[in-house]
């Protein structure tokens, strides 16, 4: 059944079976879409119990009904599946931006739910209601580019693609699905797709995202782009002084990076310069993003082609380089990237590196090589985890402990004291083509702690190539460093870094401290939002804002809206006193879908998804160790938050180093607040029951593990 | 199949080039084709300039029809309200407007301001006062913080920018202000500029709040003593290393 | 501008007169005044590389600058939502998702980052028209070429005919979407790579230099 914003049908491929069937999605519109349609149909259809790899184990594609909607930003799609890296194998979720999301949707689904293990390797083709599972042993061995490209010229360039590359097909657990931006997905998904043999999907639709109310949709999207949105993180201040703003970055860092005299350097057609961005303008919006500036200094400039990013996102993330000086090396000169890979290149140089062709200009260029390289291999990095550990292997003295002299030589070690950008590459071959110890690396943090008999003292030394935040092998993602408590508890809650970024995007936004307090305390009420490294004791407004953040990002992950951007908590407005607007998520899904949704309806249904993350989480952790208490074996805090920073107290001004106490106090008032037993951190059956979700109380208690 | 959706039945019409439309056809690849403009003018180097080429064509059938549009008269503008337009029209740029250059210009500039200050319509022309003037801008256009910031930047008074910055930033934000910052659009000092101005500071009984220091990562920062303690503002120039 | 200098009527059309003679062809070889690059937001070495192309519109001058695009396609959501009252992509009048990955030696895949969009161009003799074997395609009021939904029968004849199949059939409606000049895409361009100067200010600027 068609409905307004969602397509109303699910596509289910059986790759053992050849099988492709259809089914109506309206049974699961309570759940949103995206990550909600993906934990309620793993759970339905997935014991928790199966081998994240094994044939009887599924992955979920899913969107949501803003996603293609033409609401800016909604260029996303979640991914969901069992972890094959993180404690307890439990319910995870890869993400991935582009135009791949969009597609699917007007191709006329809301969701593809693969199961089973084809004989052979393979993709999917989907044309509109014409599924097909297609050859792809003629692919399989090649870089992602390369895949997409192959799946493009057979299917049409109308076709929007994604492929795993060699990592997934060697059952890396750290491995992604890529398209040809290179937005990824990451999480394991690569070798969750391995495991069954399937290289990629392509997707192309003629169909259409219908909405309830277009006058109102369209209202609210010139409302959002002229008075709410920022840059990227929705950084709602630029990084230098611009003639109509009141207010810069001091630091000169955030991400609203361009600025008059800095340009698109390589721009066909000579440089472009990104110039004055004033609110309220609409067609300079793209110019306001120049994300590499941000990233390396001034000097990426000399290397910028353009910005590019999502579908329907008028910030323009992705820096998109032609960085010639690799050239030199036979490697691709034209990169883009975004996030973790095109940003830490450099930890697998611990001497230093290079300048190439410009003073500054070695961070750029090297990564340009490690980011286009791990994005061809399709190579995760857990958020960064994967290039601190080469780099604590490196240099923390232990390198012979773990890997055998004849690979150790086999190393091009000349190569990283040259600087020699094919360093990189080389190491992030060996590790996709699970070569050697070395690729302990790509299993997992957690295989390296246990592998290589480091112990659980690994995760709790202060040093920092050690940024993790539980003992579960991940580490964090904006955590106490921008919001005290409330980012070290919604770092608590995946079983994948967070990803959350509510709290980042204001604390990091450049705005004065009074001003982002005066907005989130007109939000969430006194002494909800603390200065930088100026932390209070816990208190119920943060919890408030925890919960809220939370909850917000299974909105984002299910609607689909990216969370980078989303919510349109501040504004560059001065008329709006800089404040945001909360509830517009929730009037994007009632002109969208023309249901009736309010700020708090709309979080009503995102809790019911943070509670079946819950339930899932404490089920497996039942299972793979018999655990009855996730607050003890999921939420534990390693060591290094608290002590941390010797020449200061916690709550003294200057730190946010953690107390014991008052976190374990603010873990009570958060478990109380989403209705979770306090002394397990598991929801109770009323609180289950008041989102429906009584069957999974009930498996709860069959197992032993409901709360009294 | 390309482009569109063939419905059964049709030919496959060949990609072919309208010669009155040619142009950056969606299979032409850049600049890999001579374009017809280029065609007809030949010598690049001595281009045509665009109007009088135009002019040099021969004509064309206009397949718009003429549609008399509701003129509106531009209306009578006054002294006071020309000199306003200036203002916003500078302040549009980016520019502050010097009071001096304005007397120096306009001969009866007193009694315009004057007018201009009694008028409805120029409620958003403001001034800054700087040490060696005083800055007219439109709020329209410009905010009180940039126009001061303009006015510093006018009056080329490095070491007086540097500490008025310093004490804004750590009251407003607050925060230390790195060197970088003065480097930057729309201060632009190059290094050696900043090494004078520190060393008026360092002398100046006036700038003696103004204290510096380094971070771990080698960048030289400033705070004001009085608003903010030492170590706050360096734990406030330590940077978180995972910012993604 | 406009404030400043009203040009008149007849004015106006003398300019779009000289414009439609180049209409849809790149401007490159040619010298183009400060004024009038200021206007189209572009510098001569664009002009010279051939990233600049320009349309006589009926409500001005769209200026296509290629090296603008960043390839969002907000100019097919505003498209669509405006003219279809939903949300897609394959119907949209301009046309950016079918470029960015394989473009003929362009695109993401072959890795370069050279995508923009397609406008449609209004031609004078229109392809898509002539071939229309319903007469559904007509010249409006404005001179702008637009379907009549009552006459089409959905059979992609004008698909075919456009030389850069611009028209689109939409196959959830059986009808040819085509171009309305309707400015929607223009009006939501975050980068300013599609934009539509008013004839008023095109005067203004070719007055100044003649």
């Amino acid at each position: 059944m068609a409905v307004y914003g969602w397509m109303g049908k699910l596509l289910r491929v059986n790759l053992t079976t050849g099988a492709i069937t259809t089914e109506d999605t309206t049974q699961y519109q309570k759940y949103i879409g995206g990550m909600g349609f993906g934990y309620r149909i793993i759970y339905n259809e997935v014991p928790l119990e199966t081998h994240p790899y094994d044939e009887a184990s599924k992955f979920v594609m899913a969107v949501g009904p803003l996603t293609g909607s033409g609401v800016p930003c909604s260029g996303r799609m979640n991914i969901s599946f069992l972890s094959s890296w993180s404690k307890g194998n439990s319910i995870l979720d890869a993400h991935m931006g582009g135009h791949i999301g969009p597609q699917l949707k007007y191709a006329g689904y809301d969701a593809v739910v693969v199961e089973g293990k084809s004989p052979t390797p393979v993709y999917l083709k989907i044309e509109d209601d014409k599924v097909s599972i297609e050859d792809a042993s003629h692919i399989w061995g090649k870089g992602t580019f390369e895949s997409n490209r192959i799946m493009t010229l057979e299917c049409g360039r109308e076709f929007d693609t994604a492929a795993i590359g060699q990592a997934g097909e060697h059952l890396v657990n750290y491995s992604t699905l890529n398209t040809s931006f290179g937005n990824s997905g990451g999480a394991g998904i690569g070798a969750i797709m391995g495991s069954k043999n399937l290289k990629g999907v392509a997707i192309h639709g003629t169909g259409s995202v219908k909405v309830a109310d277009v006058a109102k949709l369209q209202e609210l999207n010139n409302y959002m782009l002229r008075d709410l949105i920022g840059a990227n993180n929705n950084h709602n201040v630029p990084a230098v002084p611009q003639s109509w703003a009141e207010y810069s970055s001091v630091s000169g860092k955030n991400r609203w990076s361009g600025a008059p005299g800095r340009a698109w350097e390589k721009a066909p057609g000579g440089p472009i310069d990104t110039g004055e961005q004033p609110c309220g303008d609409i067609n300079k919006i793209a110019y306001r993003c120049l994300k590499g500036v941000f990233d390396y200094g001034e000097v990426a400039a000399h290397y910028i082609v353009k910005q590019g990013g999502c579908s329907s996102c008028p910030i323009r993330c992705y820096t998109e380089y032609e960085m010639d000086p690799l050239a030199e090396y036979d490697l691709p000169v034209n990169t883009s990237n975004t996030c973790m890979p095109v940003l830490y290149g450099t930890d697998f140089y611990p001497d230093g590196v290079k300048d190439f062709k410009y003073e500054g200009d070695a961070r750029v260029v090297i990564n340009g090589a490690s980011s286009h390289a791990q994005d061809d291999l399709g190579l995760w990095c857990n958020y960064g985890n994967l290039y601190r550990e080469f780099k604590w292997l490196c240099t923390s003295g232990r390198i012979h402990e773990f890997i055998p002299d004849e690979e150790y030589n086999s190393i091009p070690w000349q190569w990283q004291k040259d600087g020699d950008p094919r360093f990189v590459v080389e190491i992030m071959r060996r590790i996709a083509y699970k070569e050697g110890e070395l690729a302990v690396l790509g299993e997992g943090t957690l295989a390296v702690m246990e592998k290589w008999n480091l112990g659980k003292e690994w995760m709790d030394m202060v040093s920092a190539s050690n940024q993790n935040v539980t003992y579960n092998g991940y580490p964090k993602h904006h955590g106490a460093e921008d919001s005290a408590q409330i980012g070290q508890l919604f770092n608590l809650m995946y079983n994948r870094d967070c990803m959350i970024h509510h709290l980042t995007n204001v604390a990091q936004s450049g705005a004065p401290y009074e001003v982002s307090k005066s907005v989130m305390e007109g939000f969430f009420g006194k002494g909800c939002f603390d200065a930088q490294k100026k932390y209070t004791p816990i208190n119920a407004n943060k919890i408030k804002v925890a919960k809220w953040a939370f909850n917000g990002k299974q909105i984002h992950d299910s609607a689909t809206v990216c969370n980078w951007m989303w919510p349109m908590t501040q504004s560059p407005s001065k008329e709006r006193n800089y404040a945001g607007d909360l509830d517009l998520e929730s009037k994007f899904m009632s002109a969208v879908t023309g249901i009736d949704y309010t700020r708090e309806s709309l979080e009503f249904d995102a809790e019911r998804i943070s509670n079946m993350l819950r339930v899932m989480t404490a089920i497996s952790f039942n299972i793979h160790f018999g655990s009855k208490n996730l607050r003890e074996d999921h939420d534990a805090i390693p060591a290094w938050i608290f002590d941390k920073e010797p020449d200061f107290q916690p709550f003294e001004e200057g730190t946010i180093k953690m107390d014991r106490d008052d976190m374990e106090k603010a873990k009570d008032m958060f478990y109380e607040a989403m209705g979770w037993d306090v002394k397990t951190g598991i929801p109770t059956r009323a609180t289950l029951e008041k989102f429906e979700l009584g069957d999974m109380a009930d498996d709860l208690a069959k197992r032993g593990i409901l709360p009294r | 199949m390309l482009f569109g959706r063939r419905k059964p039945g049709f030919v496959q019409v060949e990609e072919q080039k309208d010669p009155e439309t040619a142009g950056r056809g969606p299979e032409e690849t850049g600049g890999a084709e001579e374009t017809e403009v280029q065609k007809e003018t030949g010598d690049r180097a001595g281009k045509p300039e665009l109007m009088s080429y135009l002019e040099s064509l021969p004509d064309v059938e206009d397949p718009f029809p003429a549609r008399e549009e509701a003129e509106e008269e531009p209306e009578e503008r006054t002294p006071a309200q020309e000199l306003a337009d200036y203002i916003r029209l500078r302040s549009a740029g980016a520019q502050i407007t010097a009071r001096s250059a304005l007397a120096k210009e306009i001969e009866d500039f007193d009694s315009r301001l004057e007018a201009l200050v009694q008028d409805e319509t120029c409620k958003d022309i403001a001034s800054t006062q700087g040490n060696k003037d005083v800055y007219y801008y439109s709020r329209l256009n410009m905010s009180d913080n940039y126009a001061m910031i303009a006015a510093l930047v006018e009056e080329k008074d490095l070491a007086r920018t540097i500490a008025k910055m310093v004490r804004f930033n750590c009251k407003t934000y607050p925060l230390p202000t790195p060197i970088t910052y003065f480097e930057r659009h729309p201060y632009y000092a190059s290094i050696p500029q900043i090494e004078r101005a520190l060393d008026v500071i360092a002398r100046e009984p006036e700038y003696e709040d103004i204290q510096v220091f380094t971070n771990s990562e080698g960048v030289r920062y400033f705070y004001a003593e009085g608003i903010m303690s030492r170590k706050y503002a360096r734990a406030l120039a330590e940077t978180e290393e995972f910012t993604d | 501008m406009s404030d400043q200098k009203k040009t008149s009527l007849l004015e106006r059309q003398m300019t779009r007169r000289q414009f439609l003679k180049i209409s849809g062809k790149s401007i490159a070889g040619l010298t183009v005044s400060a004024t009038m690059l200021s206007l189209f937001g572009c510098t001569q070495q664009q002009v010279d590389q051939g990233e600049v192309v320009t349309w006589a519109m009926p409500q001005g001058l769209l200026v296509v600058n290629a090296a603008k695009c960043t390839g969002c396609q907000r100019c097919e959501i505003n498209c669509t939502l405006t003219n279809d009252g939903v949300c897609s992509t394959y119907i949209s009048r301009v046309k950016i998702g079918r470029n960015l990955h394989i473009h003929g030696k362009d695109g993401l895949l072959n890795r370069n980052f050279v995508y923009f969009p397609d406008t449609c161009r209004q031609c004078k003799d229109p392809a898509c028209g002539n071939a229309c074997p319903q007469k559904a395609i007509f010249a409006d009021d404005r001179g702008v070429k637009k379907v009549d939904p009552d006459k089409c029968i959905g059979c992609g004849a004008c698909v075919e005919a456009c030389p850069w199949h611009m028209p689109t059939v939409n196959p959830e409606t059986s009808k040819s979407s085509k171009c309305i000049a309707c400015g929607a895409c223009v009006a939501g361009c975050p980068s300013g790579a599609l934009q539509i100067v008013p004839w008023d200010d095109v005067t203004a600027a070719a007055q100044e230099i003649v």
